[in-house]
């Protein structure tokens, strides 16, 4: 997926575990798993909203494009 | 009624239409058909030939076959009818909707009522032009299609078409699992 997801950088830069974070903007720690892993197919606005005032970030901070091969297979979608 | 219920029931039925058809099969094949007086009245018990053989029947006989080459691959369909059935029932009996499974048996279902009607159609002439080439002999072939036949390959392909629905619906349940 070109759309990166990261998480993890944002997560270590405010010295936050996954657990904690998942708890407090009330999604599983297995869905935030997923989204850390690069293998959700999508994010709802208020997820993104809700972990953008946790972390006290922008969307750009947590979702990065890297354009890739896998760019022509969206196309074709 | 719940779907769990209802799965159970259906299973059960089925299950009973396997072991009474199974009966048939044995009898008809070991027993060569029984014929029983019950009750002042008369049972035959095994497998006779489908309506649709009935024609072919008087030339299977006359030229030494037996009546089993029509009857036969009927239950066979029957049979596997039943398993996919039961399998697809039992899922749900187990809550299992939308998984690959299901949707696999739906499809599954789907082609065998389609091949089922169009061997319906094929298989008597078919048979006759084997008749005709191990005996020498040059009988008529006809194909005849019943409105049943015709009722049977829509309603197969109907099933195939709404198996092809649930393997769309199965993969839309899947992105929505992976939106967080």
């Amino acid at each position: 997926m070109p759309i990166v997801v990261e998480l993890d950088v944002m997560l270590a830069r405010r010295k936050m575990k996954a657990n904690d974070l998942a708890q407090a903007i009330g999604i599983t720690p297995q869905n935030l798993s997923v989204l850390k892993a690069g293998h959700a197919k999508a994010i709802r606005f208020s997820t993104l909203q809700k972990i953008c005032r946790h972390l006290d970030c922008q969307p750009g901070d947590l979702l990065v494009y890297r354009p890739g091969p896998e760019d022509d297979l969206v196309e074709q979608e | 009624m719940p779907i769990v219920r209802l799965s159970q029931i259906i299973c059960g039925l089925l299950l009973l239409a396997l072991l009474f058809q199974l009966c048939c099969l044995a009898i008809g094949v070991l027993l060569q058909n029984q014929q029983l007086a019950l009750g002042g009245g008369d049972m035959q018990i095994g497998i006779y030939p489908p309506d649709y053989g009935l024609q072919v029947l008087p030339l299977l006989q006359q030229s030494g076959y037996s009546e089993l080459w029509l009857s036969l691959p009927e239950q066979c369909f029957f049979l596997l009818l039943n398993f996919w059935l039961f399998r697809l029932f039992w899922l749900y009996r187990q809550m299992q909707i939308f998984t690959r499974q299901n949707v696999q048996y739906f499809q599954l279902i789907g082609i065998l009522l389609t091949v089922w009607a169009l061997w319906q159609v094929l298989y008597p002439p078919l048979l006759v032009a084997v008749v005709n080439w191990l005996q020498h002999t040059d009988q008529t072939r006809y194909i005849t299609v019943h409105d049943y036949q015709l009722l049977l390959f829509i309603v197969g392909l109907i099933v195939w078409a709404m198996g092809r629905v649930m393997a769309y619906g199965l993969q839309l349940q899947q992105e929505q699992d992976l939106v967080i």
